[in-house]
């Protein structure tokens, strides 16, 4: 009777360990077998704590929404909403390479994703509806760090063109009633990592993601 | 008998057991509910665990993952009203801020750009056509030269070259002309001039304007000083 009693009470234990503990149990295994395991990138992607991996389905499910490219890995956790201005930026434990940069006009987002891992997301304004920004896929032509518009005399810090005509992402004051005359307007300090981090040749993409018809309409501002 | 009593099982005993049971339970929903939980599904590719049902793409927000749902969530939503960044806003062409593949005007001058001004503005240098004919009066000895058609605009008639090889009859319509069937544009209407003076033109113009003025009342002042007074006397300055 106290046997069983004995051996009860440490089933317990260990079940209340593991629901108490789960989180750093997994990351210390994961961290154990990081030495063994043939893609070591993603395993770094699951020991951070400030990205959530996603499955194949969601990827794919993602994609066809145009809310994000097909080949995501995992997505940077922002628990609120974020409004103009705000910007989240986290490339701990992603390897080096070539980034991808994701242009959701609708959701007035944008991310840039490396390796199939968003390593940086922020609110974005864009061009008027009388000089809408273009949609589709554009690699970055040229970089200018100190641009200064003569067309529109603004400073234009940080920029990315992607288009002949002088469309870029570029560093902007950020407001929810602002609009561009075509450009991706960004918050100064994400276009300056943008703009460290992305290549000339690397690419955007442009679009606009389909709306969910049971999706509530929120609009700040 | 002694091992039936010990595979019995006493009341307190299955109470026990089932309650042992069901914190072991509980305690496993509580992994599962963890990011690590979810983490070791997804490092286990066992698929679509956090999406239910995505076949139909309006399914997803209902039944994504917390990371999908987050992902959707962070969005400010769709753009309101909004007021487009002041600029030059008459200027459409945005060529100068084209970095790359800018091809460089000709020329520049007074914000206006020429590409090739001699070519628009004067004829094409065409051959004349071969000589007909030469007057009795001709000095044979005289060479024939091709003509080249010099050609004005409006203008009908050729000019005859120095030297020619013929006599022309007739302000050079005949033979040696040629040029009065070439088809000139007319020439581009000068810029307008624009109604309002330059600054610097205005400023010019007030400088003058204070230097007539100075210029009078030191005059004035000076034949005050050097011109007889009420008096009649006569003073210096």
């Amino acid at each position: 009777m106290r046997k069983s009693l004995i051996a009860g009470l440490l089933v317990l234990s260990v079940a209340l360990g593991f629901a108490v503990f789960g989180n750093s149990f997994f990351a210390v295994s994961k961290a154990t077998s990081t030495t063994s395991s043939p893609q070591p990138e993603r395993v770094k992607a699951l020991l951070d704590p400030h990205r959530d991996f996603i499955s194949q389905g969601d990827a794919k499910s993602l994609a066809e929404r145009k809310l994000a490219p097909s080949a995501t890995k995992s997505l940077l956790k922002v628990p609120a909403v974020m409004r103009h201005g705000d910007f989240v930026w986290n490339e701990q434990g992603i390897a080096k390479g070539h980034i991808f940069i994701w242009v959701d006009l609708r959701r007035q987002m944008i991310s840039a994703f490396r390796n199939g891992h968003e390593i940086g997301t922020a609110v974005i304004i864009y061009g008027a509806e009388e000089r809408s920004s273009p949609e589709g896929r554009f690699p970055i032509l040229n970089k200018q760090r100190h641009y200064h518009s003569r067309t529109y005399d603004a400073p234009m810090p940080a920029s990315l063109f992607i288009t002949n005509d002088g469309v870029a992402l570029h560093g902007s004051e950020m407001s929810s009633r602002r609009a561009s005359h075509g450009c991706i307007g960004l918050p100064v300090a994400f276009a300056e990592q943008l703009f460290d981090a992305a290549k000339v040749g690397d690419i955007v993409e442009i679009t606009r993601s389909q709306k969910d018809p049971r999706e509530a309409p929120r609009s700040i501002g | 008998m002694i091992e039936m009593k010990r595979f019995s099982i006493p009341i307190r005993g299955r109470a026990k057991i089932a309650l042992l049971a069901g914190l072991c339970t509980v305690a496993l929903f509580g992994v599962g509910s963890t990011t690590a939980g979810h983490k070791l599904v997804a490092q286990l590719g066992i698929g679509d665990s956090f999406a239910k049902t995505t076949d139909a793409a309006g399914r997803l927000v209902e039944n994504g993952s917390n990371a999908v749902q987050e992902f959707l969530g962070r969005s400010p939503g769709e753009r309101g009203a909004t007021d487009i960044l002041k600029g030059k806003a008459k200027r459409a062409l945005a060529k100068d801020d084209a970095p790359i593949g800018k091809p460089k005007p000709a020329q520049r001058a007074l914000g206006k750009t020429f590409d090739d001004p001699l070519v628009s503005l004067v004829g094409p240098l065409t051959p004349a056509p071969a000589v007909e004919f030469l007057p009795v009066d001709a000095a044979p000895a005289a060479p024939a030269i091709p003509a080249l058609a010099l050609t004005v605009p409006g203008g009908s008639g050729g000019f005859t070259p120095v030297g020619g090889g013929f006599i022309g009859g007739g302000g050079g319509g005949g033979s040696g002309g040629g040029g009065g069937d070439g088809i000139v544009p007319p020439p581009p209407a000068p810029p307008p001039v624009a109604a309002v003076p330059e600054p610097s033109t205005w400023t010019l113009l007030l400088i003058g304007f204070a230097a007539v003025g100075a210029s009078i009342r030191r005059s004035k002042k000076a034949g005050k000083l050097s011109g007889p007074d009420r008096a009649g006397n006569c003073v210096k300055a």
